[in-house]
């Protein structure tokens, strides 16, 4: 697996490791994917079948999917562009390192059986 | 080699139901034959402590007609774990109220398969439970508790999430959504097909989206969706693996120790009575299908993902059943969105 494949791991380790608002930056700028017209038309029945309109299947499917819609900081130059790509470079090489043999830790009473009000503060 | 306990450990303290649901896992009605007298439940609350482990989640068949649960239940937070209680809320008295505040759990959660009562009772087994589920959720609302709802969705009640959660809009409880898997009762000719539970999906993401968390905190199960290239992420906390053995631990009301109660028979790996829990969870070999996981282990499509080594290859209960073999669980965005593109073009 190249470098490149190991940027969203990265990111999502990120996520495993609590640090949800740079999670929620990168992942939206890069591990979005533009959703073609015909793939929406594909997906919008899909939501119809539990009572979704197309225009909240639209919504959902491109909340995190467009990568034109970058943010504007990203576009300030190149040298912000450098430092940007020097960070993911340092998180594709932890992500590359993610152990098979993972042992992690837990997180009391939540998950396994059932979610309380509490995990969602 | 002593592990790190389990975050929490999932107890069927009873086989016995009241109702008789068509998806129950278990397909419990009866009470085993062997199950645990009350000193080895209460000897059982002090091993788990004693393995580290931070918490119990209660259930059954259902727990509440378990005559010494309140006796589990104390011992439980006694000895300083975290308890939650899954009823299914039918004929919950006041006594058995009364003796859920005295414990104080962290949660209590109860099961609704449908918005309407023909649904819900249908899926159920048992007239009334509808009527019945909606009282107790009532009381346990307005006594403060912190208070759960579990759907659990296969084909015939898919089409009832929009009324479920109409219904509890407002209400501060958690609302999980999981899926049926065709264990216990539950046929293979329930399960939601791909594009269903795509549909399932969906239905969560766009509610994440349209309510606040104020309105109605709702979120996947934790072993749904994995890495969807389109859709937001569906649960709470990230998926980072099938944790049978790792992160929980299900017990059977006559001891059976497996890595987690949604997998089947074949997944025991001891029982209390013979050798001491202490022993079995510390055993390397214990539950090695997910402790030990190595690439050649995976399904070809999995090993061939991304996020394979976070993901191992999705919930073991729901590969096994719906794939013939751990690590390739059909059930995940990932794979169904490559699907559904394929089909579009
Ligand atoms: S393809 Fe397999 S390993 Fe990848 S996210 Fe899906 S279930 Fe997990
Ligand atoms: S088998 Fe499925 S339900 Fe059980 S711990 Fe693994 S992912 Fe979770």
């Amino acid at each position: 697996m190249s470098l490149m494949d190991m940027i969203p791991v990265g990111i999502e380790l990120l996520r495993l490791s609590g640090r949800d608002g740079v999670y929620a930056i990168l992942s939206r700028v890069f591990k979005a994917q533009p959703t073609p017209l015909a793939y929406r038309r594909r997906i919008r029945p899909l939501g119809a079948s539990v009572g979704l309109s197309e225009a909240e299947v639209d919504e959902v499917i491109s909340g995190s999917s467009n990568v034109t819609v970058l943010p504007s900081w990203l576009k300030w130059g190149l040298v912000a562009f450098i430092v940007v790509v020097l960070i993911l470079s340092a998180i594709a090489v932890t992500g590359s390192y993610v152990p098979w043999y993972t042992n992690p830790t837990y997180v009391p009473g939540t998950d396994y059986a059932s979610i309380r009000p509490k995990d969602f503060l | 080699m002593v592990r790190p306990g389990p975050g929490c450990a999932v107890w069927e303290i009873t086989l016995k139901c009241n109702l008789n649901c068509m998806h129950c896992g278990s397909a419990a009605g009866k009470a085993r034959s062997d199950e645990l007298t009350t000193d080895e439940a209460l000897q059982l609350c002090d091993d788990l402590k004693g393995i580290g482990c931070q918490g119990v989640a209660m259930m059954g068949g259902e727990p509440l007609l378990r005559k010494d649960w309140p006796s589990i239940a104390e011992r439980v937070r006694e000895v300083g774990m975290d308890l939650s209680i899954i009823t299914n809320g039918y004929k919950i008295t006041e006594s058995k109220f009364q003796r859920i505040f005295d414990v104080n759990p962290e949660l209590v959660t109860v099961s609704i398969d449908g918005g309407h009562a023909a649904i819900h009772d249908t899926i159920r087994g048992v007239p009334g439970s509808f009527k019945q589920v909606v009282a107790t959720l009532r009381r346990l609302v307005k006594s403060g508790l912190p208070t759960g709802v579990i759907t659990t969705v296969h084909k015939m009640n898919l089409g009832e999430l929009p009324t479920i959660r109409k219904f509890l809009l407002g209400t501060g409880v958690a609302w999980q959504i999981q899926m049926a898997t065709p264990y216990g009762r539950l046929t293979y000719d329930h399960v939601l097909s791909k594009e269903e539970y795509y549909s399932l999906a969906l239905f969560i993401a766009a509610t994440r989206k349209r309510y606040s968390k104020k309105e109605l905190m709702i979120a996947g199960a934790h072993d749904m969706g994995y890495f969807s290239r389109v859709l937001p992420p569906l649960q709470v906390y990230p998926w980072q693996g099938c944790q049978a053995g790792i992160s929980t631990l299900g017990i059977e009301s006559n001891g059976n120790i497996l890595g987690c109660l949604a997998l089947p028979p074949e997944y025991v790996e001891g029982n209390i009575r013979e050798r001491p829990l202490k022993e079995i969870w510390n055993d390397d070999a214990f539950s090695s299908y997910t402790r030990r996981v190595r690439r050649t282990d995976l399904g070809s499509e999995c090993a061939s993902c991304t996020y394979s080594k976070i993901c191992k290859g999705g919930c073991s209960a729901v590969s096994h059943s719906m794939a013939g073999g751990l690590h390739r669980d059909p059930y995940c965005l990932r794979l169904i969105e490559e699907g559904l593109k394929k089909s579009n073009s």
